[in-house]
């Protein structure tokens, strides 16, 4: 061995034609060749293995040739071809290093996922494609079926569409800018006012008939209806249309009449102290109750929008009736107070019909509507997002509509199922809404902190992509209703201040002008119980002065602290920031940047100051 | 009489031969054929569809290593050469055949100069033989 010279066959680059070649160029019998290269034909093996079999076949041969063996022989010991390549393929792939192996096998397991990724997308496609939305429950109907149900003869609608045929032309007359503000005697623009009032007291009087009565019977839909022609014409219609997120859905509703009655109810405050100045006490009540009747009224198509104008109706009624009772006190007689008490307590006294309650639940409608004009519906409560659906959803999101191609075909079904089926939309959808309407049922004492708050879980919630994604359309379309959620504490409050101020001018007539020293003395002849404070669950804030002639009526406010019904440094109105409940926080840190002093509600003199007060 | 061992039994005896040839020292893949030819006197002779895919089985096992040499003639020859695990492996192997060499005695399957008791053969061995 020592006249031979190692050589590494494993670092030759090697091919195919390389085995072949070398079979060809051995010099060896044709037949012996032509058998090789049928074995290294059926190997299947890598080249560089074809061709160190080649070559050990080949010097077997020379080796047999010259120890003298016939070709013949030789080609006749060597034995099948096929299957002597059947049996050097295995044991030369057995040679094969357990990295190779490895690979292979990662290969081919990571080839199966991939096939069987494919036929599931393929499956996916099929699936996602199939089936379109179908409208089996009309909303609308349910929307409009408290409006329908009213008969013709209570019906409020007919009445205020009169009134506003006449009215809406000359509201250029008291508009400053775009709007009509709600004026009293010593406002600049009073008289102009009064003359208003005065030239429309036959519409304002059809405006007070149908606050009186039990429904509005405004059937609303996707157009301000022919009946309704008169009052707005077809070119507002068209600018008033609201983009809808797919046609025929309850997000297109129009719900032109609610404006209509934000004008009337600033009308309505006006006329009451035009009544008081011309001392007709019963048309200021009467203004008073109409005024309740039009929040009513905006009640009656049961949507979130509907009630906040609704609350903020009730909101110029309270302050209306309250500056009145501030300004005149005598301006009522005994009957009109009582009346006037008996009206704001039952504002609330009905839970189906509490007009000072915001029905965060009317939301729910509106996305079950849109949800099954955009997923399929397997009968049983399920489905996927369509194609259509989600055209629709792009839209709303980007303005446009996308174009169809066959890259969204391909892709749509991996959208699709990355976000939630409908079952699961509506059940994560209806958890955090009936969450937020539990919250918003409490007062506002007994709210969950910021961090607890429905909000506060969806912003967590929407901080993982995966949740965002998957339900985009309650990201997209589930409404912050923080400020909708205290809106109806904010006006319980507002209407236990007045009722507790009429009942209190009561008191003082019954006691020779004197207030009581504690709202205790109310109860229960003129109040059954203490109104709360609703910032913090106490009794309403009571300050009265060492004579008894002047009172204040007050709620914590915002720092959460009895200040005695002392109003913030610099703020003169009864709206102010100390009216602005905000939630706790966890860490109990909350009011440093709240103003000191409390909620002013209600004065029994129109003072800013409070020096009298004891 | 020149023989052919039956596959199956062959299929046993063929790598603890070739792993024995392998103990004296390296030799390339025709030079086996030849050995195992000559030194059994044919019996345990195996074609070379049966010895290259049993020296690649035995490599691909860790019993032999190969390696290409270059000759003076300019050609080349796999040389295949035992290993240290082959050693352990011709070593366990060889305990074995002497034990059922020695049991086959003991059944009288063999006789005690090693030759066949032919007449019960075919009722004692899987394989038949068959005359060459």
């Amino acid at each position: 061995m020592s006249q031979t010279q190692t050589i590494d066959t494993k670092t030759r680059t090697t091919s195919d034609r390389d085995a072949k070649s070398y079979i060809i160029l051995s010099g060896l019998p044709p037949a012996m060749v032509e058998m090789m290269l049928t074995v290294v034909g059926k190997l299947r093996l890598r080249n560089g293995e074809k061709y160190d079999v080649a070559c050990e076949l080949v010097e077997h041969f020379h080796d047999g040739i010259d120890a003298g063996i016939a070709p013949d022989e030789l080609m006749k010991l060597f034995g099948d071809t096929a299957q002597i390549a059947t049996l050097i393929r295995r044991s030369k792939k057995r040679q094969r290093s357990i990295y190779w192996w490895s690979m292979v096998r990662t290969l081919q397991a990571f080839g199966c996922i991939i096939l069987l990724f494919i036929i599931c997308y393929i499956g996916a496609i099929f699936y996602y494609h199939s089936g379109s939305p179908v409208i089996s429950h009309d909303y609308l109907a349910d929307v409009t079926a408290k409006s329908r149900s009213v008969a013709e003869a209570d019906r409020a609608w007919p009445l205020y569409r009169e009134a506003l045929i006449v009215l809406k032309p000359a509201y250029h007359e008291l508009t400053v800018g775009n709007a009509i503000y709600a004026k009293k005697p010593g406002d600049e623009g009073w008289d102009e006012t009064v003359d208003f009032l005065s030239t429309h007291a036959e519409s304002l009087a059809l405006v007070r008939e149908g606050g009186s009565k039990p429904g509005l019977g405004f059937v609303v839909g996707y157009t301000t209806g022919a009946e309704n022609s008169a009052l707005w014409s077809m070119g507002e219609n068209e600018e008033s249309e609201p983009v809808s997120l797919v046609d025929g859905s309850l997000i297109g509703l129009l719900l032109p009449f609610l404006a209509e009655h934000r004008t009337l109810v600033k009308l309505l405050s006006c006329d009451v102290y035009y009544a008081i100045e011309q001392g007709d006490s019963e048309r200021a009540a009467a203004n008073i109750n109409a005024m309740f009747g039009l929040a009513k009224h905006s009640r009656e198509t049961p949507t979130l929008i509907g009630d906040l104008v609704a609350a903020a109706i009730a909101a110029v009624a309270f302050e209306t009736l309250g500056e009145a009772l501030q300004d005149h006190p005598e301006a009522f007689s005994d009957p009109h107070l009582h009346t006037l008490a008996h009206e704001l307590s039952s504002l609330t006294h009905d839970r189906s019909d509490n007009i000072l309650l915001v029905r965060l639940g009317c939301e729910e409608i509106y996305m079950l509507d849109v949800i099954q004009r955009i997923y399929t519906d397997d009968g049983d409560g399920n489905g996927h997002l369509s194609p259509d659906g989600f055209s629709a959803l792009t839209a709303f999101t980007d303005g446009t509509v996308p174009p169809e191609s066959p890259s969204s075909y391909i892709f749509f079904p991996a959208v699709a199922a990355a976000m939630a089926d409908r079952k699961e939309l509506v059940a994560e959808y209806s958890r955090l809404l009936d969450k937020m309407i539990a919250d918003s049922m409490k007062p506002l004492w007994e709210r969950a902190t910021a961090e607890e708050c429905v909000d506060a879980e969806i912003e967590r919630l929407a901080s993982d992509w995966r949740w965002r994604t998957k339900y985009h359309m309650i990201y997209l379309l589930m409404p912050a209703l923080e400020r909708a959620s205290t809106k109806s504490e904010l006006m319980v409050q507002e209407r236990d201040a007045v009722m507790t101020a009429v009942t209190l001018e009561l008191y003082r007539r019954d006691h020779n002008g004197n207030y009581p020293e504690t709202l205790n003395a109310l109860v229960p002849e003129y109040l059954p119980s203490i109104p709360a404070d609703r910032f913090v669950g106490t009794d309403l804030g009571y300050a009265v002065s060492p004579d008894y002639q002047h009172i204040t009526l007050y709620c914590v406010g915002a720092d959460m602290d009895d200040d005695g019904g002392r109003r913030p440094a610099n703020e003169s109105k009864n709206r102010t920031k100390a009216s602005q409940w905000e939630r706790r926080h966890n860490n109990g840190d909350d009011h440093a940047d709240d103003p000191d002093g409390d909620w002013i509600l209600w004065e029994s003199e129109a003072t800013d100051e409070q020096e009298n007060i004891g | 009489m020149t023989m052919k061992i039956e596959r199956e039994l062959m299929r046993g005896a063929g790598p603890v031969v070739v792993l024995k040839l392998l103990e004296t020292g390296e030799r390339y893949g025709y030079e086996l054929v030849e050995a195992l030819s000559k030194q059994s006197d044919g019996i345990l002779a195996m074609g070379q569809s049966t010895l290259y895919p049993m020296l690649y089985n035995l490599e691909a096992k860790g019993y032999i290593k190969s390696e290409w040499q270059k000759q003076t003639n300019g050609r080349k020859r796999k040389y295949y050469t035992l290993t240290g695990k082959g050693k352990g492996r011709l070593a366990s192997d060889t305990k074995q055949w002497l034990a059922i060499t020695k049991a086959m005695r003991a059944m009288g399957v063999i006789g005690g100069d090693g030759s066949a008791e032919l007449g019960s053969t075919s009722a004692l061995i899987p394989g038949k033989v068959v005359p060459s």
